[in-house]
């Protein structure tokens, strides 16, 4: 009987109908390593989409960590010289018509100056000093003591926020009438709308990249699910989730966007240090700390990684959607 | 006492099938398939063969009726669930189906790996039913590169490996020699024996005529036992 025949079959090979030679190559085979990598079962499509993303990923990265290092270096500079701003600030005082009381009035308010709290060094512009300042405007010619110009005192405070400019203001004027402040407040509010501006232009083209490299991302994805969808039938029919086929392929392609965000960083590392250079050069008064620190270069070596992540979840949503879409 | 054994592994209400607008390829089919069955599923080219397995393997859903497969409404399980589903039958395909990019070794481990199994057992399991139908000197070869008797025998082992409770089969005998046919019914025979409810969808009389299980047969799209 042909049934009973196959019934008496058993799936496994039976051990003693087995062939020794066979059974010891099944068990060397058994403890023999398989190949060093595991073929993804959801590939890439090569020839498109691999070579796609390289290079918008890579492009993406360097746009990004240089727009992202102007935003970092103004913020830096921003920084650095509202500090020694606020904890700077001038004093005014207009000479009177008799040079003997002008020099006693200036005495007074550099007195009172130097015993005012918080207040901790009084120091007056040599002729020399505002002449040096001037002297772009009046030409080297000029004798600065015959014009009536207003002597200039630099004072320095600690605890620069909580110091209050307008008690100083009303007793100084006290002390001189012809004493006045100048808190840099005005000119400080102008500047911070300025390079808030700059931040805000520079965070735009920052969101503008990131729109794009995920953009790229979407377009990648799908043009890759499209290609292999006969490959997405077969692993849904052996019961694969959408999620196994989403993790499958997020795994691969945040590899691909990692390695190329290296490279990106890799091209602009070169180009922010040659700006940065060119920054330093024009270092003028106040614009005296254009700086980028190791937390900022760290930052922008950070890229990468996030380029792998902002892809990676990218990537997850596009297929488990696209999936969902397709069947 | 597994009152299960007794409940049909797939079970079939006025289940019809049309693609689009054009005439239904399978109709009316009023159907219960016993688990721990085996049976030959005939019928003309274009009977509907491919497409009544495609509804089985929870590839598509019929466009009328009620298809329940293991106790469950395919009409109202979600997609998660039919995925987990689909782990628990094996199939074989007449074009064999293989993922061409994988090697032979890979494409056998697919089913094991989506389990979550882990790689040493994979390794193994896969080993043993490789050597089983001699495929062990190409496993690492890609599934592109083998002839198509070799592509059967890796369906088929890429079929079996996960143990399913439901092996459907188009043609698998269609492409290897009288040897090997005769090894994979005994294949099939025994993982019948082992409790798989097994469909095998062939043209050949031959291998009906050897192999006496019960034929269905389907027909102007209705399904019915074969005389």
């Amino acid at each position: 009987m042909v049934d009973n025949e196959i019934h008496q079959v058993a799936i496994k090979p039976q051990p003693s109908k087995k062939p020794k030679a066979d059974k010891e190559r099944i068990k060397e085979l058994k403890k023999q390593k398989g190949p060093a990598t595991k073929t993804a079962a959801l590939p890439i499509d090569e020839g498109y989409s691999k070579p796609f993303l390289r290079v918008i990923v890579a492009v993406s990265v360097f746009l990004f960590a240089i727009t992202l290092a102007g935003v970092l270096g103004i913020n830096t500079m921003f920084e650095n010289s509202k500090k020694q701003v606020v904890s700077n600030f001038t004093v005014q005082v207009l000479p009177l018509p008799d040079y003997e009381e002008s020099r006693k009035d200036l005495l007074n308010v550099v007195s009172f100056l130097e015993r005012y709290p918080d207040i901790t060094q009084v120091l007056v512009l040599s002729d020399n000093e505002l002449h040096t300042l001037l002297e772009p405007w009046l030409g080297s010619n000029v004798d600065i003591e015959l014009l009536p110009i207003p002597k200039l005192l630099d004072v320095k405070i600690k605890n620069a926020k909580q110091f209050d400019y307008k008690e100083l203001a009303v007793r100084l004027s006290e002390i001189s009438p012809q004493a006045s402040i100048n808190d840099h407040n005005l000119w400080l509010a102008r500047l911070l709308r300025f390079i808030n501006s700059l931040k805000m232009l520079a965070v735009t083209v920052l969101i503008m990249v990131a729109t794009a490299i995920t953009a790229a991302i979407i377009h990648a994805v799908k043009t890759g699910l499209n290609v292999h969808r006969e490959i997405i039938n077969i692993l849904h029919i052996m019961g694969a989730t959408d999620e196994f086929i989403a993790i499958n392929y997020m795994k691969q392609i945040s590899k691909i966007s990692f390695f190329a965000g290296i490279i990106g960083t890799i091209l602009a590392v070169p180009a922010i240090m040659i700006v940065g250079d060119m920054a330093k050069d024009i270092e003028a008064g106040i614009f005296n700390a254009v700086t980028f620190g190791a937390e900022n270069w760290l930052i922008i070596l950070l890229l990468p990684i996030v380029s792998a992540i902002l892809t990676a979840v990218t990537a997850y949503i596009t297929v488990v959607k696209t999936l969902r879409s397709m069947v | 006492m597994d009152t299960r054994q007794f409940e049909p592994i797939v079970e079939m209400n006025s289940v019809g099938l049309a693609y689009g607008d054009n005439a239904p390829v399978l109709k009316d089919i009023d159907f219960a398939i016993r688990r721990g069955s085996m049976h030959f599923l005939t019928g003309k080219s274009g009977a509907g063969k491919t497409s009544f397995l495609s509804m089985l393997y929870l590839a598509q859903k019929p466009t009328e009726g009620t298809l329940k497969v293991f106790g469950n409404n395919v009409a109202l399980t979600d997609r998660d669930t039919l995925a987990f589903l689909r782990r628990r039958i094996g199939v074989v395909f007449q074009d064999f189906r293989l993922l061409e990019h994988l090697s032979v070794f890979d494409n056998v481990a697919l089913p094991l790996r989506l389990r979550g199994m882990k790689e040493k057992d994979i390794r193994q399991r896969v080993i043993e039913l490789l050597a089983w139908v001699e495929l062990t000197d190409n496993m690492y070869t890609k599934a592109s590169e083998i002839s198509g008797g070799e592509k059967q025998r890796a369906a088929i082992a890429r079929a079996v490996i996960n143990r399913p409770e439901l092996l459907l089969a188009d043609e698998p005998t269609g492409n290897v020699d009288s040897d090997i046919a005769v090894k994979l019914m005994k294949l099939f025979a025994e993982l019948n024996r082992l409790g798989t409810t097994v469909i095998i969808a062939t043209h050949s009389n031959e291998l009906m005529e050897r192999y006496n299980y019960p034929r269905l047969q389907l027909s102007g799209g209705k399904l019915s036992y074969a005389k």
